[in-house]
């Protein structure tokens, strides 16, 4: 009986918790995964050209090779669907050679077009490829052996018809020899892995099939031109931006508190930026700041300036700072108005009126009773706006471009809108998320209420 | 009240069975298509190795007739499959353009989807296997050959060349450094040129023909606009496609090269001349100018340097205050990009054979000409009637020609062999600038931290040297 009341609350909890873990947690983890995991940087040879085989030794990605041997491993046609690996298809054709000869020989599939098939598919004949690109040989070589590096059987012509007589398809393996750390590494790995330069001696590990653990994306993040520049104007907005829109909000607040005469309307006007988008804010404070814009306009119109000037330029970064502080204060400030609203509404009459009973002037009431009381909501507000603070974003782009002034979450955008790279997005996006999280902690300790501090 | 609710799940009801429907309806087998599966060998070896000359040059000579017979009689073969193409494009997205181009394309059974580059990607690369045709630029599909995500087209262009001719260096491009492997078709090209207003050319230097000017020349006029007129009013796209201007033109024409000349002496003069003489003349706006178009309409500047679709509109709205000309040159020559956007088939494609009409259709030269009337994109197949054209593309098409086939051109190419790294190479150019010019940081220092930056990538990616840079077996390597 005792038991079963115990588990009621954790099943009913139970499909959030899972929805949480499915939903939040996991693609968090993921993602962040994402800032100290390389994905195919390590290469792992094998002792020979063959999957079953025991480990050679590991190779870095991008390391220079020496190819010592290469080895294709005949697939039966019926399974080539099945293999994972990257296979090379090699006809076994005879056609006129260049000089008239008829010849045969083995070529590679991706130089001859296949023009008649049999009913189960088996190419019968074909015609030889263009060769393509302004400076390669516009012959098609035909080997003894179905290997690019064997006796050359003859060359063909362009469009020369040829039969095909056979077909392989072949694993191609390369037996590579490279330097890590002074220790000299030989082993195979299949084709696909190693890219071969011109003559076939050279190469150099194209790509991995084996991740670790890295610290070099948050090295690169923090070593990336736009890194510090980025950190530093976002906690200076912060810095800037938060005090100036706590005073404002709660003077906006006490104003509407008082009751005036078309309170109402003050309250709308006084919301109409949480409207609006911040991208819309942006482009409008871009249209007001900008040289023909309406600022020059009017200052122009009214004889201050002689002519107009440009504010938002590489040289004039104070004023792209201003201006975004401008547009940050406009949009955001009416958000801390309302939970300093509600904070006020939530403050008994009747403490207020003792206040004024006592004597207490406006600011003494502001500074002793009602700032106290409102505590917890701008507890609230403060952790929401620090973290929207963290997250500016489409102001700055709208206004600055995004290279001369830039955020942290612009350079997240950028790396991985722009730049196409996750890892490093992720280690961006790591970083406001530990900002946000330790600003949030702080508030929680620093602005503690009178309950929880007694506790 | 219950009558309501009874109509919503009926209605409810409806809407599923029409979306299951629409599931069944899509054509999920692929007639039966030679499997793609061939491994690209050598995948960088043999880059482009001749600057290709004239990419602009054939489309314009001769307005032939012929080619209007020969393409009538190959829709007829597959107007059911054609009905059935996804056709995705990274071009051509805004409303207004789109419409045009539905326009273009209704005439041969065909739709659009328009769509940003960086979804598409994502989409391709895990395989959806709903697309059969992808119409995006040459910087889309170096990440598409990485995960092996594309059909060789390399037979659809061998068919496509038996009634038309294709510009060859796109086609040197669309093999993305491989011999065997077609990545893309060409479907339409444009590059990047300058434009100026009328009211500038007074302030012209003495003796400076518009058409054969350079750097040097810009900047004296620039000066000269600067000093009569008392406001800068050059432009450069800053928040647009800047590193063109850096990769493409700036770097090539002083230093000959765009990787292994990266850090070089005439980079640093180069960078020297571009802070102390080129951007004090250049309108401090430019950091936030994306389509110089929008400037110079408005008037805040007179002369401007950018993608030839982005300034269209100023040709197009004020063909009479508007002149085109070429890019000026360097020390060594007039370097500049061509740009093109092709037209690729995934390899998971459900309808290929649909995917080969679409695009048989999109080169024809008169649909290319359309093209070109209507939105402005250069042809790459010869023989499009170039008469009669709009007053905006006319104008743009003289100072392309001219700039293609000047006496000392030096096409620099799109990067071949970064796969998904496009960006920080364009990254790498734009913070060497920014740091020299806009910060004011040491010349030397820069160029030799983002040198090394250059270096890193290329090791990276195993990218070998393109035009102009000479052919490189392996990375290409910066000189020291």
């Amino acid at each position: 009986m005792n038991n079963r009341r115990r588990w009621t609350p954790y099943l009913l909890l139970l499909p959030t918790v899972l929805f949480l873990a499915l939903f939040f947690l996991y693609p968090m983890v993921q993602a962040l995964k994402l800032s100290v995991w390389s994905e195919n940087t390590i290469l792992a040879l094998k002792d020979e050209a063959d999957r079953e085989s025991g480990s050679a030794g590991r190779l870095p990605r991008g390391t220079t090779v020496t190819i010592l041997d290469r080895e294709g491993n005949l697939i039966p046609p019926d399974e080539s669907d099945t293999t994972a690996f990257l296979t090379e298809r090699w006809f076994y054709v005879r056609g006129d050679s260049v000089e008239g000869e008829t010849i045969e020989g083995w070529t590679s599939d991706s130089r001859i077009r296949v023009r008649e098939e049999a009913a189960d598919g088996t190419p019968l004949m074909g015609t030889v490829r263009r060769v393509l690109g302004s400076g390669a040989d516009p012959l098609t070589r035909l080997y003894t052996e179905a290997d690019d590096d064997s006796p050359l059987a003859g060359q063909m012509e362009a469009n020369t018809e040829v039969s095909i007589v056979d077909l392989a398809i072949l694993e191609v393996w390369y037996q590579v020899q490279g330097t890590v750390d002074d220790e000299t590494v030989t082993g195979w790995a299949p084709s696909r892995f190693i890219q071969a330069f011109e003559g076939g001696d050279q190469g150099r590990v194209d790509r991995g099939n084996a991740g670790e653990f890295t610290m070099d994306h948050i090295r690169r993040m923090v070593q990336n031109r736009f890194f510090w520049p980025a950190l530093r104007t976002t906690v200076l907005l912060m810095v800037i931006i938060i005090p100036i829109q706590f005073v404002l909000a709660i003077i906006m607040a006490l104003v509407i508190q008082a009751r005036l005469r078309g309170n109402n309307w003050l309250l709308y006007i006084f919301a109409i930026p949480l409207g609006v988008s911040d991208l819309a804010v942006g482009i409008v404070w871009f249209a007001i700041f900008t040289q023909n814009g309406f600022l020059n306009s009017i200052l122009d119109g009214i004889g201050l300036i002689a002519g107009p000037r440009p504010y938002l330029t590489a040289s004039t970064r104070g004023w792209i700072i201003f201006a975004i502080v401008l547009a940050e204060v406009w949009r955001a400030t009416s958000i801390v108005m309302i939970i300093v609203v509600s904070g006020l509404q939530a403050i008994s009459q009747e403490v207020l009126e003792a206040a004024e009973l006592f004597g207490a002037t406006l600011w003494q009431r502001v500074r002793h009773v009602i700032l106290p009381l409102l505590k917890p909501s701008l507890q609230v507000a403060l952790i929401l706006r620090t973290i929207l603070a963290l997250q500016v974003f489409a102001v700055v782009v709208a206004l600055s471009g995004g290279d001369i002034v830039t955020v942290l979450a612009n350079e997240t955008y950028r790396q991985y809108v722009e730049l196409r790279n996750p890892n490093l997005a992720a280690a961006y996006a790591g970083l406001i998320l530990v900002m946000s999280m330790v600003s949030a902690m702080i508030y929680l300790r620093l602005v503690r209420t009178q309950e929880e501090a007694g506790l | 009240m219950s009558r309501n609710l009874r109509l919503l799940a009926v209605l409810l009801a409806l809407l599923l069975l029409a979306a299951c429907g629409g599931n069944e309806v899509e054509p999920t087998q692929a007639p039966a298509v030679e499997p793609v599966e061939e491994p690209v060998e050598e995948p960088v070896e043999e880059p482009v190795e001749e600057p290709v000359e004239e990419p602009v040059e054939e489309p314009v000579e001769e307005p032939v007739e012929e080619p209007v017979e020969e393409p009538v009689e190959e829709p007829a073969e597959e107007p059911a499959a054609a009905g059935d193409v996804v056709f995705f494009s990274t071009q051509f997205v805004p409303v207004e353009e789109q419409e045009k181009f539905r326009a273009i394309l209704a005439p041969g059974g065909f739709d659009v989807i328009g769509t940003e580059e960086g979804p598409l990607l994502d989409q391709l690369l895990a395989g959806s296997g709903a697309i059969d045709v992808v119409g995006s630029l040459h910087g889309t599909f170096p990440p598409l050959q990485r995960e092996d995500a594309l059909m060789n087209m390399i037979d659809v262009y061998d068919d496509l060349t038996a009634d038309r001719e294709f510009a060859e260096a796109f086609i040197d491009t669309g093999l993305l450094g491989t011999s065997d492997f077609l990545y893309y078709i060409p479907w339409m090209q444009a590059t990047y040129i300058m434009a100026a207003h009328v009211d500038a050319l007074e302030y012209l230097p003495d003796g400076v023909d518009i058409n054969a000017m350079s750097w040097d020349d810009l900047a004296t006029w620039c000066q000269n606009i600067l000093d009569e007129t008392g406001e800068p009013r050059c432009g450069l796209p800053h928040a647009g496609l800047f590193h063109r201007f850096l990769e493409g033109y700036l770097w090539p024409a002083y230093t000959g090269g765009m990787v292994t000349e990266f850090r070089s002496d005439a980079a640093a003069e180069m960078l020297a001349w571009a802070r102390d003489t080129l951007w004090p003349t250049i309108h401090p706006q430019s950091i936030s100018y994306e389509f110089m178009q929008e400037p110079l309409l408005s008037g805040e500047v007179w002369v401007a340097f950018d993608h030839t679709a982005r300034l269209l509109d100023a040709f197009n709205e004020q063909p009479d205050n508007f002149v085109a000309f070429p890019a000026p040159s360097g020390p060594e020559g007039l370097a500049f990009m061509p740009v093109v956007v092709g037209l690729g088939i995934p390899a998971d494609a459900p309808n290929p054979e649909g995917g080969i009409s679409l695009i048989e259709y999109l080169t024809r030269p008169e649909i290319q000409g359309d093209i070109l009337r209507e939105l402005g994109f250069f042809p790459v197949v010869a023989g499009v009637d170039t008469s009669d054209l709009p007053p905006g593309v006319a104008i743009e098409l003289g100072a392309v020609e001219a700039q293609a086939n000047a006496d000392n051109a030096l096409p620099a190419l799109l990067p071949v062999g970064l796969g998904d790294r496009g960006g920080d190479f364009n990254q790498i150019f734009r913070d060497a600038f920014d740091r020299v010019v806009l910060n004011g940081e040491d010349i030397e220092t820069v160029l030799e931290a983002e040198g090394a930056n250059l270096q890193a990538l290329m090791d990276e990616t195993g990218a070998p040297c393109w035009a102009p840079d000479p052919a490189s077996t392996g990375p290409c390597q910066v000189n020291e």
